[in-house]
């Protein structure tokens, strides 16, 4: 028997002799169409207004840490298109949108090409994806255990890296899952910027290693190795005229390196690997940051022959530990506590205040409760106490995460 | 890099020398596994992606699937978008060309039976529906013999060093089967018109082979988790109808059939849909201990 649908065509292409069609091929070039999914993201946020003006002491933030707008806001909801391109390539596009404050934006989050069937072990992707930095970076927001990142991604790595570049994988073959990567990126997105070392201003090392435990328990481990080189990278810098729950980039611009070694683990357990009955899932990364360069006022525009600079150096630790745990279908809670700290060196005459580090270390403690009617629907409650501004706050935050269409399956 | 050190060096122990077969398969349930093997014997590896106490629609993509399907030479599902939630994950990160869909090395088993329950209509406020038809069917033996047919040819064409061996071992595997599905059949006779409800909408293969009648679902929707309000409907529904039996497989919570058996005086019975859940080793003592399971309940209900 064979079914004249797209997929059960490529599928049957080498191999069965089509017996009766249950449907008529189709012809007008639809069946080739790839997967097409929308994934909307809403919150609802309340904290002090103060807390949306992000400042956390000791850290040059990106443009996108901080917090979600008071109140309603639509959060990063995404278009994502994905296909098979021939044999050797399966392609992804994504479009992230989002409004703030009645401004809408929207921007290229992903766009990539991978190969399927390179010899020994070897995978190639190509164009703008997440580094496969830590555990987290790479996972889609829609997946997020949290309405938010951990404290360490927000301040090192304006939430989540990704940049157009290269990278190379290889996965051993052993029963043992172990995967080795390089990636080289051209350095446009913080922690890098200004695509230094003409447009190769990024690299990053990995390693990780899993190995199933009984029938229940799965780990996940993971080295990387993050270099950046920096031009000009802009910060947050004062409140925002208009809006003082948001922060302009008029923070301090960096030139300089900007290194990061992470550590990941994650393990998570199911009885006899039954997750949608009950799974706990424990996640804890440790990242370690030093960065080395000049920092110049923003009214120079570049740091370079600034008269408003001074020499920076700076070494900084974050880290998370996080625990979910799925006590029924489609319920789950889950615990986070993120801790910072920062020893920063400015040498001359400016002196920024973001950098100043205070007596207090940056840190947060979340609890969330999360509903999925279906894997396609979540609906979210977290409270944050956030101890990483100069002042103290509470967060609530509802959320709801939908996918309609097709939705490519989840990495583990 | 000393942290590095700590970490990698017990790891790189670990990692145990790959044992390598004439033919490595992937099965992504344990019928298929117990299918290769009456086939392929000892020429043949074979790893399992799930179990019959997890539900199929579920399975993380563990890495160390990634790493398996990466050396395997055969990869045999279900399909009919059963496994659409972990299966692409781990076909795209294995690098493996061999097993690709389009490829000998991916058998698609659902291309090889007549997939029952094709809707339509597709749309999600249906729930958890499948657009090619209900997956499920390794519940009616006939399917699995039908696939088996597809399966030697691949293990001939994959491994032809072994053809002879396969093809002998698929002849006497089909005389075995066949006659054991007429022994099956005949101890079934008396279920057939047998009311049944059901937790989850996949048996309608067997219901179809055994001549069952089930007559509703404790999830309100295919994947939605039995709700109070339903269960109170499906109560009333009921009364006086005769239903034999409430069934359900390891992978699903005994709570709302305990409740409903509690509350209706009909027996509940764990029926497992794949090979695993008991003692059973393969798929005669798989359905053998289905139909058992089934006469058992057909005897408490009356």
């Amino acid at each position: 028997m064979c079914k004249r649908s797209f997929v059960a065509l490529v599928a049957t292409l080498s191999t069965a002799v089509c017996g009766q069609a249950l449907a008529a091929p189709q012809t007008n070039g639809n069946a080739f169409n790839p997967g097409i999914g929308l994934v909307l993201n809403g919150t609802w946020a309340a904290y002090p207004t103060a807390a949306g003006h992000r400042e956390i002491p000791g850290f040059l933030l990106g443009e996108d840490a901080g917090l979600a707008p008071q109140g309603f806001g639509l959060g990063e909801s995404e278009l994502d298109i994905s296909s098979n391109i021939d044999n050797l390539f399966t392609g992804f596009g994504a479009l992230s949108f989002k409004e703030s404050h009645g401004e809408s934006s929207a921007e290229v989050e992903l766009a990539y090409l991978q190969t399927l069937a390179m010899p020994a072990g070897f995978q190639v992707t190509a164009g703008k994806f997440f580094s496969a930095f830590g555990y987290q970076n790479a996972r889609h927001a829609h997946t997020w255990d949290f309405v938010d990142q951990p404290l360490a991604y927000e301040a090192m790595l304006n939430n989540q890296f990704s940049d157009p570049g290269v990278q190379v994988t290889w996965l051993a073959p052993t029963d043992t899952y172990l995967l080795l990567g390089v990636e080289a990126f051209s350095g446009d997105h913080y922690p890098a910027g200004g695509a230094a070392h003409s447009g190769n201003g990024a690299s990053n090392v990995f390693v990780k290693l899993s190995r199933d435990v009984g029938d229940s328990s799965t780990w996940l481990a993971g080295l990387s190795y993050l270099s950046t080189r920096a031009v000009d990278r802009s910060s947050l810098g004062s409140p925002d005229p208009l809006y003082s729950d948001q922060s302009q980039l008029d923070g301090p611009l960096f030139t300089g390196t900007s290194n990061i070694a992470g550590a990941d683990f994650v393990w998570k357990w199911a009885p006899h690997g039954n997750f949608y009955e009950r799974n706990f899932i424990f996640q804890t990364e440790y990242l370690h940051r030093h960065e080395d360069g000049r920092v110049g006022d923003s009214t120079c525009g570049t740091v370079t022959g600034c008269a408003l600079s001074s020499a920076y150096s700076g070494s900084a630790n974050g880290w998370y530990v996080q625990g979910v745990y799925q006590w029924m279908p489609r319920w789950r809670v889950g615990l986070r506590y993120d801790r910072l700290s920062s020893d920063n060196t400015v040498t001359g005459i400016y002196q920024p205040a973001q950098l100043l580090v205070t007596g207090d270390v940056p840190k947060r403690y979340s609890v969330m409760m999360d509903f999925s009617n279906t894997e396609f629907s979540r609906l979210r409650l977290q409270f944050n106490r956030d101890e990483s501004g100069p002042v103290a706050g509470n967060e609530v935050f509802l959320q709801y995460i939908v996918a309609m269409g097709a939705h490519p399956a989840h990495t583990f | 890099m000393k942290f590095l050190k700590v970490l990698l060096v017990p790891c790189l122990l670990a990692l145990s020398a790959p044992a390598f077969a004439d033919l490595n398969v992937f099965a992504c349930e344990p019928h298929w596994a117990s299918l290769v093997t009456e086939i392929g014997g000892d020429h043949v590896d074979v790893t399992t992606a799930s179990g019959a106490f997890n539900d199929p629609h579920f399975i993380q993509a563990r890495p160390s699937l990634i790493s398996r399907m990466r050396r395997v030479d055969l990869v045999v599902c279900n399909g009919a978008d059963l496994e659409v939630g972990w299966l692409p994950v781990l076909l795209q990160q294995a690098s493996n060309d061999r097993i690709q869909p389009g490829q000998p090395g991916y058998l698609d088993a659902s291309h090889e039976v007549q997939l029952l329950q094709v809707p339509t209509r597709v749309d999600r406020a249906m729930g958890d529906i499948h657009p090619y038809g209900n997956p499920h069917f390794q519940t009616d033996p006939h399917n699995v013999a039908a696939v088996a047919a597809e399966l030697v040819k691949r293990m001939v064409q994959l491994d032809p060093d072994n053809a002879a061996f396969y093809q002998q071992h698929y002849r006497d595997f089909s005389a075995r089967f066949g006659a054991a599905m007429t022994r099956w059949e005949q101890e079934a006779a008396p279920l057939k018109g047998m009311k049944l409800v059901a937790y989850h909408d996949g048996w309608v293969y067997l219901s179809h082979w055994l001549g069952l009648d089930i007559v509703g679902f404790l999830e309100p929707k295919p994947g939605i988790p039995p709700s109070p309000a339903h269960l109170s409907e499906l109560l009333n529904q009921m009364k006086g109808t005769g239903v034999q039996g409430i069934i359900y497989t390891p992978y699903e919570d005994e709570q709302a059939p305990d409740w409903l058996s509690q509350r209706t005086g009909v027996p509940t019975a764990l029926i497992p849909d794949t090979v695993g859940a008991d003692n059973d080793q393969d798929l005669f003592q798989f359905y053998d201990l289905m139909v058992n399971q089934l006469l058992k309940l057909h005897g408490e209900g009356k």
